[in-house]
C-alpha cells in the first residue's frame, strides 16, 4: 500500500492542477517538458504575481509586439492563438486562431485554447480577472518606456525557459540604443514633428513625449515639437505646427489605410510652405509598427529614425543596417536573403546606388495589399491600387511609371 | 442682457392659466431690427476676438498691420514671421469663417425642422441626419478613396452625401398616402439614426485594421470646425446662403403649420409641398455643416431657443436672428476649443453643450412661464 499511495497522490495533485488548469496542456500532450529547477514568480505590470513551475507550451498573445518577442525568443511554434494585428514575423501571419480584441477579446475563446500563458499588453485589469479565475496564468506587460520593454523580453525569456536568449536580445537592444545615443550625442537636436494621423489635416494627431514612439524621437537625437504634451499623443492644431517650426517631419501616417499621408499632401497643406522642413524637403514616411508597440524591433525602427535625423553620423556606415534574428532577416523565410525583385528589381536598376541595398524581404501588408521593403537608404513601396513600384528616401520620391522612372512629389530638381 | 426683461415680466403667466392661450405682446418684444443690428454687431465682434486669438499669439497689432498690407495694399514693414502671416490667413481665418457658416446652418436647420416638426426637442439631426452623416463618413474612412472636391477629400463629402440619403430615407419612410405626418418623421428618423449610428459601431468593430485609430473616428464624430482651403467656403457659403434664404421665404408657411396641418390648408398653404421643400433646405443646411465640422450638437438646438425666446416664433423674425446667434455662438465655442488647452485640440461638440447648456437653462428659468414653440 505505502507504495500505490504515491501515484495516488501524485493523480490527486495532477487533478488538481488540471483544475486549475496551470499544467493540464502540457501533461494533456504529454509533453515531460523539463521543469524549472525551482519555479519562477513574476511579477506583471497589472500587479499579479505569477508562478511558473515549468515554461508554458502553449501561449496566446494578445499584441503583435509580444508575438515578435515570443518568435524572438524562438519559441513562436508554442503560440497558440495570436491577435488578428501579429502580422510578424511572416510565419505569426499562419496562426490559427486570430483573436479580435477590439471592443474586447473573447474569454471563451481563450479559455477553450487551454493556454498555459496569455501575454496581455493593454488589456484592461478587469478584463484579465475572468481568465485568471479560470485558473489562466496571464502576464499583463505594458512597458512604459525602451529599458522597461528591455527588462520585459528578458523577463519573458525566462519565463519561456530561454534566459540566455532573453538576456542576450535585451542587452542587444540596449547596446543598439547606447550606440545610437553615443553617436548622436554633441550634435544639434533638430525640431521634430511626429505626425500620426492626419484625417483632417487641420488638426492631425501628434506624438507626445511619452509612448515609444515620443521615446525613441528623443533618443535619436531630435527634439519633439510637442514635447509639451500631456499624454501619448494628442490631436493638435495645424497653427501650432506650423508655429513650432519643425526642421523634419516623420510621417507615420504613410501607410494608414485610409488618408494616407505623403511628402507632397504634407507641404500642399495651407500655411504649412512657411515650415522648414517643408522648404528642404524634410519630409520622410516611417512604418508605424517600427515604432508603436514593445518589440525587439523598436531597437530597429530608433535606428532608422536616427538615420533620418542625423544622416551625417551614419553616413559612414552605409545607413541603417535593420538587424538580423537567428541569422535571418527580417520578412525572410529560412535560407532567402533580401534581394530586390520584380518592380524593385527593376527601379533599383534604374535608380543605382541611390536605392541602397535591401535590408529586409519585401512583405505585404495584410490589409491593403501593399508591398514594402526597406532599404539601408529608404523604403521601397509596391502599391497595389495604381500598379506602381515606388521608392522614398531623404532625397526624394521615385515612382517607377509606363514612361520610366519620374521624380514625384518633390520639389528637387537633382536626379538620384 | 439685464436681468428681468420688463416685456416679459409683465406676461400672463401661462402656468396659472394653463387652458387659456397666453396673449402674445409681439409689440412689447425688442424691435426686430435692434436685435438683429445687436447679433450682427455681436457675430463681427466673436469673428474678431476668434481671430486674435488661438494655439498660437499673435500680436495684436501685427495683425492688423499685415491684413491691412493684405485688404488694402498697405506697406507696414514685417516685424513678425512668415509663418506668423500663414498661420493667421491660410490656417486661422479659414477656419473662424468656417465656424460662422457651420452655427449659421445649424442654427437655420434647427429653426427649420423645429418649426416643421413643433417639436422642441428637434434640431437638425433630427430626421437621421446624424446617423447617415456618421456612416458617410466612416464609409470616407473605411474605403481608402483619393478624391476630393474644391479641397473636400473623401469623408466630409460623403458624410455630406450621408446625411443627405438618411433624410431621404426617412421621408420615404414616413410617407403615408401622400402624406408625411410629423409623427411618422420624427419616429422614422429616430429609427434610422440609432440603426445608422450602431452600423457604424460596428463597421468599426468589423474593421480590425482601424481598432488603432478609433480616436480619430470618433474624434471627427464629435465634431469640430475644419476649414483646411478657402475654396471649400467658396462651395458652402453659397449653398448655406441660398437655403438660409428659402428657408425665410417659407416663414409665413412654417407660421401657418404651428397653428396644426389642417388649419395651414385652410390658410392657403400647400402643406405637404411646403413641408418637402422645409426638409429639403434642412437637410442641406446640416449636410454642409456636416461637411464642414462633423457632428456638433447643440447649436441647432439652442440657438433657435434662446431666440424665440427674445424675438418670439415668428419664422421670419426668427430664423435670421437665431442664424447670427448660432455663428457667434460657434465661432466662440471653436475658439475654446482651438485656444484652451494649447496645442492640444478639443472637439467643439464637448463645448457647446457645456458653454450653451447652463446659458440656455438659465434663460429657461428666468422666462417664468411655460415654453411654447
Amino acid at each position: 500500500m505505502p507504495i500505490r499511495s504515491v501515484p495516488t497522490l501524485a493523480a490527486l495533485v495532477a487533478a488538481a492542477l488540471l483544475a486549475l488548469g496551470a499544467l493540464a496542456p502540457a501533461q494533456a500532450q504529454g509533453q515531460s517538458q523539463t521543469m524549472f529547477p525551482s519555479p519562477i514568480t513574476v511579477t506583471d505590470d497589472s500587479g499579479v504575481q505569477t508562478t511558473f513551475n515549468a515554461p508554458p507550451q502553449r501561449i496566446v498573445s494578445l499584441n503583435p509586439g509580444h508575438t515578435e518577442t515570443v518568435f524572438a525568443l524562438g519559441a513562436g511554434d508554442r503560440l497558440v492563438a495570436v491577435d488578428s494585428y501579429s502580422d510578424y514575423p511572416p510565419a505569426a501571419q499562419q496562426i490559427q486562431p486570430r483573436l479580435t480584441t477590439y471592443p474586447s477579446v473573447s474569454i471563451e475563446t481563450i479559455v477553450s485554447l487551454k493556454p498555459d500563458l496569455v501575454l496581455a499588453l493593454v488589456e484592461r485589469d478587469d478584463v484579465l480577472v475572468p481568465l485568471r479565475q479560470q485558473g489562466v496564468p496571464v502576464l499583463k506587460f505594458l512597458p512604459k518606456d525602451f529599458q522597461a520593454a528591455t527588462e520585459e523580453i528578458a523577463t519573458l525569456g525566462r519565463v519561456l525557459g530561454t534566459p540566455d536568449r532573453g538576456a542576450a536580445l535585451a542587452a542587444q537592444m540596449r547596446a543598439r540604443r547606447d550606440a545610437i545615443v553615443q553617436a548622436v550625442a554633441g550634435a544639434p537636436r533638430p525640431r521634430l514633428y511626429y505626425e500620426m494621423d492626419a484625417s483632417d489635416p487641420t488638426k492631425p494627431f501628434a506624438a507626445g513625449p511619452n509612448g515609444f514612439y515620443g521615446q525613441l524621437v528623443d533618443l535619436a537625437g531630435a527634439t519633439n515639437i510637442f514635447g509639451d504634451l500631456p499624454g501619448d499623443f494628442s490631436q493638435v492644431s495645424a497653427e501650432s505646427v506650423v508655429a513650432r517650426d519643425p526642421e523634419l517631419i516623420i510621417l507615420a501616417d504613410a501607410y494608414l489605410p485610409y488618408n494616407a499621408q505623403t511628402p507632397a499632401l504634407v507641404a500642399a497643406r495651407p500655411g504649412w510652405d512657411e515650415i522648414s522642413a517643408v522648404q528642404t524637403n524634410a519630409i520622410y514616411a516611417i512604418q508605424e509598427e517600427y515604432f508603436a508597440w514593445p518589440s525587439p524591433r523598436l531597437a530597429d525602427g530608433l535606428e532608422s529614425l536616427a538615420y533620418l535625423v542625423h544622416p551625417d553620423r551614419f553616413a559612414a556606415a552605409g545607413g541603417v543596417q535593420l538587424s538580423t534574428k537567428d541569422g535571418v532577416e527580417p520578412y525572410c523565410a529560412p535560407g532567402q536573403s533580401p534581394s530586390f525583385s520584380f518592380g524593385f528589381q527593376a527601379l533599383s536598376e534604374a535608380l543605382g546606388p541611390s536605392m541602397g541595398q535591401p535590408t529586409e524581404c519585401a512583405h505585404a501588408d495584410v490589409a491593403s495589399g501593399d508591398t514594402y521593403q526597406q532599404t539601408t537608404k529608404g523604403l521601397a513601396i509596391y502599391r497595389r491600387a495604381d500598379n506602381v513600384p515606388s521608392f522614398t528616401s531623404a532625397l526624394g520620391r521615385w515612382a517607377l511609371t509606363a514612361d520610366g522612372v519620374v521624380e514625384q512629389d518633390s520639389g528637387r530638381s537633382d536626379t538620384p | 442682457m439685464s436681468r428681468g426683461a420688463p416685456v416679459l415680466a409683465s406676461e400672463p403667466r401661462a402656468a396659472e392659466a394653463p387652458h387659456r392661450r397666453p396673449a402674445r405682446v409681439v409689440a412689447r418684444r425688442p424691435a426686430i431690427g435692434l436685435v438683429l443690428a445687436v447679433l450682427t454687431l455681436a457675430l463681427v465682434a466673436a469673428i474678431l476676438f476668434a481671430a486674435a486669438f488661438g494655439a498660437v499669439a499673435l500680436a495684436p497689432d501685427a495683425l492688423v498691420r499685415m491684413s491691412l498690407n493684405h485688404l488694402l495694399g498697405t506697406h507696414f514693414p514685417a516685424t513678425w514671421r512668415a509663418q506668423d502671416e500663414a498661420i493667421f490667413f491660410a490656417i486661422r481665418l479659414p477656419r473662424v469663417a468656417g465656424a460662422a457658416i457651420v452655427g449659421a446652418a445649424l442654427a437655420g436647420a434647427g429653426v427649420l425642422l423645429q418649426g416643421l416638426l413643433r417639436n422642441p426637442l428637434a434640431d437638425p439631426y433630427a430626421l437621421g441626419v446624424s446617423g447617415g452623416a456618421a456612416l458617410g463618413a466612416a464609409a470616407g474612412f473605411l474605403l481608402s478613396l483619393s478624391f476630393g472636391v474644391l479641397g473636400f477629400s473623401p469623408v466630409p463629402l460623403l458624410a455630406f452625401v450621408g446625411a443627405l440619403v438618411a433624410m431621404a430615407i426617412v421621408y420615404s419612410l414616413a410617407q403615408v398616402g401622400g402624406r408625411a405626418p410629423v409623427v411618422n418623421l420624427l419616429l422614422a428618423g429616430f429609427a434610422i439614426s440609432a440603426m445608422m449610428g450602431y452600423a457604424v459601431s460596428f463597421l468599426l468593430i468589423l474593421n480590425d485594421r482601424l481598432q488603432l485609430n478609433l480616436p480619430r473616428v470618433y474624434s471627427w464624430l464629435l465634431g469640430g470646425v475644419s476649414v483646411s482651403q478657402w475654396s471649400q467656403l467658396g462651395l458652402v457659403v453659397p449653398l448655406v446662403g441660398l437655403a438660409l434664404l428659402g428657408g425665410w421665404l417659407l416663414g409665413h408657411s412654417l407660421d401657418a403649420l404651428s397653428l396644426g396641418e389642417e388649419a395651414a390648408q385652410q390658410l392657403g398653404v400647400a402643406v405637404e409641398r411646403d413641408k418637402r421643400l422645409v426638409i429639403v433646405l434642412g437637410s442641406v443646411l446640416t449636410g454642409a455643416a456636416v461637411a464642414v465640422g462633423g457632428l456638433i450638437g447643440f447649436v441647432g438646438l439652442f440657438a433657435p431657443h434662446v431666440m424665440r425666446l427674445v424675438v418670439g416664433p415668428a419664422h421670419r423674425r426668427l430664423l435670421p436672428a437665431a442664424v447670427l446667434l448660432g455663428a457667434a455662438f460657434l465661432v466662440l465655442a471653436d475658439l475654446l476649443a482651438r485656444a484652451l488647452l494649447p496645442p492640444t485640440e478639443i472637439p467643439v461638440g464637448i463645448l457647446t453643450a457645456f458653454v450653451g447648456g447652463p446659458f440656455f437653462l438659465g434663460l429657461l428659468r428666468r422666462e417664468r412661464r411655460e415654453y411654447r414653440l
